[in-house]
C-alpha cells in the first residue's frame, strides 16, 4: 500500500446515495493527504473500478442495489488484496458486522463519525491497522460471542461418551488410543464414531472434528 | 407516494431524510474546517448546505403532509 511518501492516499468511495457520496468526496478532497480517484454507485461498480484504479482505500456502504457492500468487500479480497476496506455502516446495518469481518473488512465507522475520525480511520487501515468504532466494537463482540448459538445444535443429541469420543477424536487420536484412553474395545468406538457421523451429519472423522471445532466443543 | 405502510414510511426515511441528513453532516464538517483555510470557499460549503436543509426540509413536509392526509 503506497502510504503518503508515495503522494496522497487514492481512495474510491462506493456509496448509493448520490447526497452522501458527494459530500464524502467533497470533504476528503479538502485533505492534501488524501484524494478521490473514484466513485462506485454499487458494489459491481466498486469492484470495476478497483481492479482499474487499484485504490489503497475503499470506503465501503453497507447497503447497495445490485451488490451490498459485504458481498462487494469478499470479491475485492481476491481481486484487490493490497487494497484496505473501511466500511462504513448507517443505522440498522448492525447485524453485518461479522460477515463483513470474515468477508475481509479492515476497519468500521458510522456514517455520522466526524472527519476528524473519518482521516484517523484511513491513515491506520492505510498503515496495515484495523479500527472499529468504539459502539460497534461493543456490537461485533457480541455477535461474535453468539455466532455459535443455535436454538437446538445437533450435537446435543450426542451421548456423553459419544461426546468424549468427539472431543478425543478432535485431539487428534486414533481410534485404538480413544479406546485405550476411555477403556472401551475399538469395535465400541467405531460404533460411537458410526452414531457421532450420523447425528451430526457429517461425512468422516476430519468433519466431526471441523464442527467439533467450529462449534467450540473443542479448543485447539 | 400514493399510500405509505409503515415499512414504506421507514425506506423513505432511510433512503430519503436520514441520508440527506448525513450528507449534510459531513457538508458542517467540510465547512467547518475550511472555514479557517478558505473562507470564500467556506460561503460555498454554506450556500451548499443552506439548499441541502431546504431540500430536505421539503421531503420531510411531503412526507408529513401524506401521513396526515392518510388519517
Amino acid at each position: 500500500m503506497s502510504e503518503t511518501e508515495n503522494g496522497p492516499i487514492r481512495i474510491l468511495i462506493a456509496e448509493d446515495h448520490a447526497v452522501v457520496r458527494q459530500a464524502l468526496s467533497v470533504m476528503l478532497e479538502m485533505e492534501s493527504d488524501v484524494t478521490v480517484v473514484g466513485e462506485a454507485v454499487d458494489g459491481e461498480q466498486a469492484i470495476t473500478l478497483c481492479q482499474e484504479l487499484n485504490p489503497d482505500l475503499v470506503l465501503m456502504d453497507v447497503r447497495m442495489e445490485r451488490m451490498d457492500g459485504v458481498e462487494a468487500t469478499r470479491k475485492l479480497r481476491g481481486i484487490c488484496p493490497d487494497t484496505a476496506i473501511l466500511i462504513l455502516t448507517g443505522f440498522g446495518d448492525e447485524g453485518i458486522l461479522l460477515q463483513a469481518v470474515e468477508a475481509g473488512a479492515h476497519g468500521f465507522l458510522l456514517k455520522d463519525a466526524s472527519s476528524e475520525e473519518l482521516i484517523e480511520a484511513i491513515h491506520r487501515l492505510v498503515k496495515g491497522e484495523s479500527l472499529v468504532t468504539p459502539s460497534l466494537l461493543r456490537r461485533l463482540l457480541d455477535e461474535i460471542a453468539h455466532r455459535h448459538e443455535e436454538p437446538h445444535p445437533v450435537h446435543n443429541q450426542l451421548t456423553p461418551r459419544e461426546m468424549e469420543v468427539l472431543k478425543a477424536l478432535a485431539r487428534g487420536l486414533r481410534n485404538e488410543d480413544i479406546a485405550r484412553e476411555l477403556v472401551i474395545s475399538e469395535k465400541t468406538v467405531k460404533t460411537h464414531l458410526t452414531s457421532i457421523f450420523s447425528k451430526l451429519q457429517v461425512e468422516g472423522r476430519s468433519q466431526a472434528i471441523i464442527y467439533a471445532i467450529r462449534h467450540g466443543l473443542v479448543t485447539i | 407516494m400514493s399510500s405509505l405502510d409503515p415499512i414504506q414510511l421507514a425506506n423513505e426515511l432511510h433512503d430519503g431524510v436520514i441520508q440527506e441528513m448525513s450528507a449534510l453532516l459531513l457538508q458542517l464538517e467540510t465547512y467547518q474546517r475550511r472555514l479557517e483555510k478558505d473562507p470564500v470557499a467556506a460561503r460555498a460549503d454554506l450556500d451548499r448546505i443552506k439548499f441541502q436543509l431546504r431540500e430536505t426540509l421539503g421531503h420531510i413536509r411531503q412526507i408529513v403532509t401524506h401521513l396526515r392526509d392518510e388519517d
